[in-house]
């Protein structure tokens, strides 16, 4: 089965319903540049061998995408994309501290809002835009859309007792992108990927947050983010 | 001493960046950024070189005495070890 994931012709073979219904929007046709098999990440797929075998593949194929687009100038950043006005803004963090749970509260205050990828969103820098791709893995929330949006700005939260965002020096940025992505198991390919965050942080404005989980840290990132 | 082999050290939109080589486990995973001077320092140590060496090299580009620049230099030999960056 073909897929267009991110711009991207790949074949990917379902044989779970998780992974086939995720996908089920991407599907397309022609030549693909790359194939995914959940067994290529053989050192997870046995890591993980408590999980059930839906998971499995969803989980593998997922890491297996992730590390096969690097070759293709694009990457994923471990965030929560939200979409407003035709805009995307990515709020990047561990796990557990609340990515979804911010961009729920932008769902709320917009209208027409929607979340893009909820987990694993990649961008795509090109010479003079940086695009976001909405992709079938999406965490536990499975929430995501087969879109490509211009992104706007980027967000790296902290959990805290106060909303305070502020910008992030160039320096900060690029250690927090590699820090929240696939990192390469070889020169050519990580060189690939400094360049593409040097695209990003020359093009798109980045923020770190401490925020709470109230109403008010969303007014607070969006105007920063906005730029009001 | 130098640096590790494979070692990736490069500018991104003008920030030096170290970092480990990238196909194997060397116990730090991390990336180490330089400034002008660390960069200098890094660049030396591509090739095999020794503290004196380096000392009297830093000196020379800041137009100082080498043991002026002692001090801050091996601060810097000791962090890129506990990174396990050097090879002794």
């Amino acid at each position: 089965m073909i897929y267009e994931i991110a711009g991207l012709k790949i074949e990917m073979n379902p044989q779970y319903p998780r992974l086939a219904r995720q996908s089920e929007n991407y599907k397309s046709n022609g030549n693909p540049v790359m194939q995914i098999i959940p067994e290529q990440t053989e050192k997870l797929y046995k890591a993980i061998c408590n999980r059930s075998p839906e998971d499995r593949e969803y989980i593998c194929s997922s890491a297996v995408f992730c590390r096969e687009i690097i070759r293709h100038e694009r990457f994923f950043l471990h965030a929560s994309a939200v979409v407003v006005n035709g805009e995307a803004y990515l709020f990047s963090a561990p796990s557990g501290t609340g990515k979804s749970t911010h961009t729920a509260r932008w769902l709320r205050k917009f209208d027409g809002a929607y979340i893009l990828n909820d987990d694993k969103p990649v961008i795509f820098p090109q010479k003079d835009k940086v695009t976001v791709y909405g992709t079938p893995f999406a965490g536990k929330t499975n929430l995501q859309v087969n879109c490509a949006v211009p992104l706007k700005a980027v967000c790296f939260l902290n959990r805290g007792d106060k909303n305070v965002i502020t910008p992030v020096t160039d320096e900060k940025a690029i250690a927090l992108f590699l820090n929240n992505t696939y990192r390469p198991k070889n020169a050519v390919e990580m060189n690939l990927l400094f360049d593409m965050i040097e695209k990003v942080i020359s093009r798109v404005k980045v923020f770190e947050m401490i925020c709470t989980d109230d109403c008010e840290a969303a007014d607070i990132s969006y105007k920063a983010m906005k730029g009001l | 001493m130098r640096l590790i082999d494979d070692y990736i050290l490069r500018k991104v939109h003008g920030n030096a960046v170290l970092v480990p080589p990238p196909d194997r486990d060397i116990g730090f995973n991390g990336m180490i950024t330089l400034n002008h001077t660390g960069e200098f320092v890094c660049k030396l140590l591509a090739k095999d070189t020794n503290r004196q060496t380096l000392a009297a090299a830093l000196a020379e580009e800041y137009g100082k005495q080498p043991e002026e620049v002692a001090e801050d230099l091996d601060k810097f030999l000791n962090e890129l070890d506990s990174c396990n960056m050097l090879v002794k």
